[in-house]
């Protein structure tokens, strides 16, 4: 009998955003503001000084100092859908005047007092007795991948991946090369990551149709205008990525990959599972649990963080700190030593590779990699660590893409370990 | 008999304490274990002394050009400069020793012979306080003015001003036998109550009111403490510089003192410039917060460019700061907003006349590098090859070895002299370098790694449970 059955799951009152600071700072917003008006003031302004974007990560800094007619219809729309979700959840009402509600007061006092992590817990444990949404992707995440521990990839490769530059597809009509060339790899793909073999060959079909349809391309799959470029690229990305969701991996309950993007970004949150978008020797993004579902667990090394009505129970990996770890981050950065063929290495890199070896989350990685370095200073560690905030040259990035690693408060990028011959 | 006067059986025989290095035709390792620098180490391997100008000639090219050259003068004359390294590991490239060399240049005729006549400037080199202890310009301006002091320019100054008031006043009691100092003798005895009541007709505040007589001078504020000796007080000296200085509470007090009246004081003992060069500059930016970083670029801004200070109308001290390849990227954003970024950017994709870029190496320097630390310890009447025990093969394989850092290939050639030596290598050739590295990373390396690695799991959470379970 499949346990699972018994849980309805509903995943349709998650609205467009990512991070949970934003129910934050609406609560601060609410219990700040005495009029309807400042609320919103007061929301943009928490915003600003949390670094709060619309996309998955965080803002590395201001911007603009103005804000244009867009992006405030952007802030107004977010603001909504917080509200509205904030409302679902019992945490404010809406009369006359926003009003933080008991709940909303507990949970506000929550983070005051004990941080972050514990506001994020409560929040978790709010909105998964909603319709168990976390359950449904963690369980359907080991449905599909048992193999290999419930890792799944959204594979995604640009034309220049593919060996097919900017000019190719313009001027040498390669376009249709392109996707032919791309259903292969992510047949490929397919049989790589999941040990099947899935016939894509239809769908590149329709996906060839519906470009032709909508006009981005002619009769002969040429661009009918060159500036849609980065558009059709994109296209060409969501269409695969939501092909793989429905059809490949069979997420019935989630319709659509951005609606998928916001359930797993806020599982990573919490610590439910990692996603890895650069991981190297992969193209496109991964995501594995760092988190089970289990009866009972005796183990110290997992953290109990919600119990299902069916009996089940969810852990989140949380190892302590010992040799297992000194080991796979050592093993790892000579893995990528040797393909980088430089003493230092780039930090988040190793980040991802230790966290998928280990499934533990970014954030863990950072506390054990924060007692490694500390150890390091003392000099009793098998191995010397040496943190730099320099960029490789090859990197200079100039938006976030990654979660940057604060090790002391102070960012690092690169790493390098020497086996420590005077360990004390 | 006397135990003083007993010998050892086993006396150390001549041969015994020369025999190392001695068939080298070297009187001991030339080459640093531990290759950092530090300004004041007695050591010639440590202390940054052994320099060979022709490795980093471009560099110095370019500050000689760009600044040293050009005369304080000229309203737009450079007023910050940046060393930056560009390979990315940032580290022992010689990036000190070089501003060591710099100082030194600078400072051995203060600039006159190098900018023919032009400059009469005084250099200044320190690197910041390290972990996080400067934050503030406030902190980084106390370091400056230690910086000063331990360059002892303050007396120097001092003794400049009275020297040349007592030559007005026609002063002096025997002007033969002053004529006979030298120069630290001139700046100790101009410091000095005693010598200088014994040696001048006049009073201390004849003298003092002569000084005053220039008009930079007389603006000064009456507790600055040159200006204290008109009232008759005692001599001051660097030292009660010092001590003011320890009584400025607020910043702004502080600047004034360093921005505006110590440039007062050294304009009006004839120079006209000044280069500080700051070493490891990056220790500041990596520690700051962003709104800390950006009052920093705002308050160097104020000095250098458009405050109310001396320094600021004139451009007296120029700045190079040496920083490493991360520092840009660091400060790009507080440095435009301090509006820096539009008046001296850190990184750009054109050539700038303020940004020196200090290269990786090239086989040719290795060379001349290690060519110039042998010869600095070879025995007197050597007349072997000047490389020997290396050949230039040997040398460009150990350098590229060495991922061409000055530091590292330091560090591996003294490691490899005292293994040749041990082994009684007469000759280090591109074999034995071979055979030296590889030697070097099996070993204990291999073996230790592999202990390591062989605990390296990857784990999978269900099989985890189990086995907590059975336990």
């Amino acid at each position: 009998m499949d346990i699972f059955e018994h849980l309805e799951y509903n995943l349709s009152e998650v609205k467009k955003f990512y991070f949970f600071d934003y129910f934050y700072i609406l609560l601060k917003a609410v219990a700040k503001s005495d009029s309807s008006s400042r609320v919103f003031v007061n929301f943009q302004n928490l915003k600003e000084s949390l670094n709060l974007g619309e996309s998955k990560y965080k803002k590395i800094g201001v911007i603009s100092d103005t804000v244009s007619d867009s992006m405030f219809n952007r802030y107004w729309y977010t603001f909504n859908e917080v509200v509205e979700e904030s409302e679902a959840l019992g945490l404010i009402t809406r009369g006359l005047n926003y009003k933080l509600t008991e709940k909303g007061t507990l949970l506000l006092d929550t983070y005051d007092l004990n941080g972050t992590e514990s506001f994020n817990e409560q929040l978790f444990v709010l909105i998964e007795n909603k319709g168990f949404g976390f359950h449904y992707l963690l369980s359907s995440l080991l449905r599909i991948n048992p193999t290999n521990a419930g890792t799944i990839v959204f594979p995604s490769y640009s034309p220049l991946k593919l060996h097919f530059s900017k000019k190719d597809i313009l001027e040498d009509n390669k376009f249709i090369d392109y996707l032919n060339a791309l259903c292969g790899q992510l047949m490929n793909d397919i049989t790589l990551h999941l040990g099947e073999q899935i016939n894509l060959n239809g769908p590149n079909n329709e996906l060839i149709d519906r470009l032709v349809e909508t006009g981005l391309i002619n009769k002969n799959y040429n661009l009918n205008n060159p500036k849609d470029y980065n558009l059709i690229v994109t296209r060409v990305r969501n269409f695969w990525a939501n092909h793989f969701l429905r059809n490949v991996y069979g997420f019935k309950n989630i319709n659509s990959i951005s609606n998928f993007d916001i359930w797993a970004y806020r599982a990573k949150q919490i610590g439910i599972l990692n996603i890895s978008e650069f991981h190297p020797g992969i193209n496109g993004k991964m995501i594995y649990p760092t988190s089970i579902l289990f009866k009972k667990i005796k183990s110290a090394e997992f953290k109990k963080i919600f119990e299902y009505p069916t009996g089940e129970v969810l852990y989140i990996h949380n190892p302590s700190f010992g040799d297992g770890f000194i080991s796979s981050l050592y093993e790892s950065y000579l893995e990528l030593k040797r393909s980088y063929r430089s003493y230092f290495v780039n930090l988040n890199d190793l980040r991802d590779i230790v966290c998928y070896k280990l499934k533990i989350s970014n954030r863990k990685f950072v506390e054990l990699l924060e007692k490694a370095y500390e150890l390091n200073l003392k000099g009793t560690l098998s191995i010397s660590i040496s943190l730099e905030a320099d960029k490789l040259p090859s990197e200079k990035a100039v938006y976030q893409t990654r979660d940057p690693i604060y090790i002391a408060q102070k960012v690092k990028n690169i790493i390098a370990i020497e086996i420590n011959t005077n360990k004390k | 008999m006397s135990k003083i006067f007993r010998k050892a059986s086993e006396p150390l025989s001549a041969d015994f304490i020369n025999r190392k290095f001695e068939k080298y035709g070297l009187s001991e390792n030339p080459f640093p274990i531990t290759p950092y620098v530090n300004q004041d180490s007695p050591e010639k391997k440590y202390n940054g002394s052994i320099y060979d100008d022709s490795i980093r000639e471009d560099e110095f090219e370019k500050i000689k050009t760009n600044f040293l050259n050009i005369s304080q003068n000229e309203a737009d004359h450079l007023r910050l400069g940046f060393i930056i390294d560009k390979s990315f590991i940032g580290r022992g490239n010689g990036k000190s020793s070089f501003l060591l060399h710099l100082y030194k240049a600078v400072n051995s005729d203060y600039c006159l012979d190098i900018s023919n006549g032009v400059n009469k400037c005084f250099a200044i080199y320190f690197s910041p306080d390290g972990g996080g202890a400067i934050k503030s310009f406030d902190k980084f301006v106390d370091n400056f003015f230690q910086a000063i002091c331990k360059k002892q320019i303050i007396n120097e100054a001092l003794a400049i001003l009275r020297y040349e008031a007592i030559e007005e006043l026609n002063d002096w009691k025997k002007p033969s036998e002053v004529a006979k100092l030298d120069e630290s003798e001139i700046v100790e005895r101009l410091n000095d109550t005693l010598w200088l009541s014994n040696n001048t007709k006049s009073f201390r505040s004849v003298i003092a009111k002569q000084i005053f007589k220039k008009p930079l001078l007389a603006a000064l504020p009456a507790e600055f403490p040159l200006k204290k000796e008109l009232a008759g007080s005692k001599l001051s000296n660097q030292d009660s510089f010092i001590e003011y200085y320890s009584t400025l509470r607020k910043d702004k007090a502080k600047l004034d003192f360093v921005f505006d009246h110590l440039v007062a004081l050294f304009i009006s003992a004839g120079f006209n410039g000044s280069y500080v060069l700051v070493d490891d500059f990056e220790k500041i930016p990596d520690f700051q917060s962003s709104n800390q970083k950006k009052d920093f670029a705002t308050q160097l801004r104020t000095v250098l460019f458009d405050g109310g200070y001396l320094n600021s109308r004139i451009g007296f001290y120029n700045f190079i700061l040496a920083l490493h390849a991360g520092v840009p990227r660091l400060m790009a954003e507080p440095w435009s907003l301090a509006g820096m970024e539009q008046r001296v950017p850190m990184s750009s994709a054109l050539e700038q006349k303020h940004i020196i870029d200090f290269g990786k190496l090239e086989n040719k320097h290795a060379i001349t590098l290690l060519k110039k630390y042998l010869s600095e310890f070879r025995k007197p009447g050597y007349k072997g090859k000047e490389l020997s025990p290396f050949d230039e093969a040997s040398i460009i394989l150990l350098a590229n070895t060495s991922e061409m850092n000055i530091s590292k290939i330091l560090k591996n050639s003294n490691q490899i002299l005292e293994a040749a030596d041990n082994e009684k290598i007469s000759q280090i050739d591109t074999d034995y370098v071979n055979s030296f590295f590889s030697k070097k990373n099996e070993s204990k390396q291999l073996e230790a790694e592999e202990k390591i690695i062989n605990n390296s799991e990857k784990v999978d959470l269900l099989k985890k449970i189990d086995q907590g379970n059975k336990k």
